[in-house]
């Protein structure tokens, strides 16, 4: 949940960039293990050390964290930057498609805005799909995922042991897997 | 794949899982999260696959948290009574519409809106402007339980210790002090506030929707959907100075409000319901209204007496 770990404390600025050359075999390392793609790993390794030298970056409460959790959000990022990129590419294809057979009608609305619709649809679908949940794991989901209550503090209001919270979480995010990843 | 220690899906979900939570975590041990993604092409997988989703989730939780569940369908209603009994307040509301006021002398009083629209001033000083077709059911002590139905303006002061209860459709707003509009229609609603902050209970949920100065909140769609967006003063409640300006809004809440200052129910079939449309009507005698609409979206409107149909150009029987 927490993005931004630069909150207070700690690394000095300039720091992160002498912990970087100190941990950036490491890095390396895990960035191969979790993207499987050695050529990848190492682009996104370059990206790092880019915005450490470029991005202002406040005091960091735990400076080697702030690295290795910046590099597993610069592996999403590019998931995502891809998923957006075939989309976009979904789209034009079927807007090209779908102007051929138009016949001369006046004043149709101007273009939609595919993005916001697009969202709107995942929305919507993400909301069918929590309803959807066996009761307990919809419950547990929803404070966790959405209301953003750490697991302790779902326990605490559901009366369960925080493994029986985790069990819920497992459950619901198993069927979410099955219904949005196939 | 790695037959030997090969993990059942379940127990490897939990570790992708339990790896998620901790990554998120400053005492994450990151050499021993790699040392698992190392072991198996399988634990890099379901990890990914729980990051991405966990990601879809967290992007869109924000417009969750303000959105009412999808209902299920049998149990919406049986649902929605119960939340009212467990909390008290609106079902002793409901009883005390009936009974409470022969005691206190204060009927509910009904107003039904002229065909230009009516403005009606409540105790403590509020007001409200109804819009032609609407009605407003006034209860309870100090005139702080009302029913809307249709599109109202409200302009409500704050008076310390008054909470004023608006029960608009399948909705309830609570406001101490602001001015607004409502459009409400069953399931869908419109609020659109223009100074101050009120609250808008929606079935299924704990926590309220607010909605403050310059935001609209908008619920439509099936099972219903809010979203947040911003409004423009002056485009609040616009009917007041004789226009009607939508924004981005559902068709099926636009071809409501459009009925309403035209004398005409409209119902709009679900296949176009959901489409969009941003525009400024002038309202005039209403009777233009609902052609003006039909020809900008492509429409056919379906006319059977004081009923309109609303459905997409080319369909349904012709010659109407």
């Amino acid at each position: 949940m927490n993005r931004d770990p630069a909150q207070s404390g700690g690394v000095a600025p300039g720091g992160l960039e002498r912990l970087y050359t100190q941990h950036r075999a490491q890095l390396l390392r895990f960035l191969r293990a979790r993207t499987g793609d050695a050529a990848e790993a190492e682009d996104i390794v370059q990206e790092l050390w880019l915005r450490l030298r470029t991005q202002h970056v406040g005091p960091v409460a735990n400076g080697r964290a702030y690295l290795f959790q910046m590099a597993n959000n610069l592996v999403l990022d590019r998931v995502r930057e891809r998923q957006r990129r075939a989309r976009r590419d979904r789209l034009w294809t079927e807007a090209v498609q779908l102007q051929a057979p138009a016949e001369g009608e006046a004043a149709a609305p101007g273009p939609a805005p595919e993005e916001a619709l697009i969202e709107q649809e995942q929305q919507r679908q993400l909301a069918v799909l929590i309803a959807a949940l066996p009761e307990g794991a919809r419950r547990a989901f929803w404070m966790h995922k959405i209301e953003g209550c750490s697991h302790a503090e779902v326990a605490r209001r559901l009366g369960i042991s925080r493994s029986g919270v985790e069990k819920h979480i497992a459950v619901a995010m198993k069927h979410l897997r099955r219904e949005l990843l196939g | 794949m790695n037959g030997l220690e090969q993990l059942g899906d379940e127990e490897l979900l939990q570790q992708a899982l339990r790896w998620q939570a901790a990554s998120t975590r400053d005492d994450c041990d990151w050499q021993a999260f790699t040392d698992w993604l190392e072991t198996s092409p399988r634990h890099r997988q379901a990890y990914d696959e729980i990051a991405r989703l966990d990601d879809h989730v967290a992007r869109h939780a924000a417009a969750l948290r303000i959105a009412p569940l999808p209902q299920r369908p049998p149990r919406a209603r049986g649902r929605l009574i119960l939340a009212a009994a467990v909390a008290g307040v609106a079902l002793l509301g409901a009883v005390a519409w009936r009974t409470l006021p022969a005691i206190l002398g204060q009927g509910p009083r009904t107003f039904v809106a002229q065909a230009a629209g009516s403005t009606l001033t409540l105790a403590g000083g509020v007001k409200v402007v109804l819009a032609p077709g609407s009605s407003l059911v006034v209860a309870g002590r100090h005139d702080a339980q009302l029913r809307l139905d249709g599109d109202a303006w409200f302009e409500v002061p704050h008076v310390p210790g008054r909470e004023l209860r608006i029960a608009a459709g399948d909705y309830e707003l609570r406001d101490i002090g602001t001015r607004f509009e409502v459009v409400s229609d069953g399931a869908q609603l419109k609020v659109a506030v223009t100074e101050g902050e009120l609250a808008v209970s929606l079935p299924g949920r704990d926590e309220p929707a607010h909605v403050g100065a310059g935001q609209r909140l908008l619920v439509a769609g099936d099972p219903p959907m809010a979203e947040y967006g911003a409004v423009a003063a002056a485009d609040v409640a616009g009917w007041r100075e004789g226009r009607l300006v939508f924004r981005n809004e559902p068709l099926s809440l636009v071809a409501v409000q459009l009925g309403r200052h035209a004398g005409l129910t409209v119902t709009v079939d679900p296949s176009v319901a959901q489409r969009r449309f941003s525009g400024v009507f002038t309202i005039g005698d209403g009777s233009q209204l609902l052609a003006q609409l039909a020809r900008i979206m492509d429409l056919r409107a379906q006319r059977d007496g004081a009923a309109v149909r609303l459905l997409a150009a080319g369909t349904g029987p012709a010659g109407l």
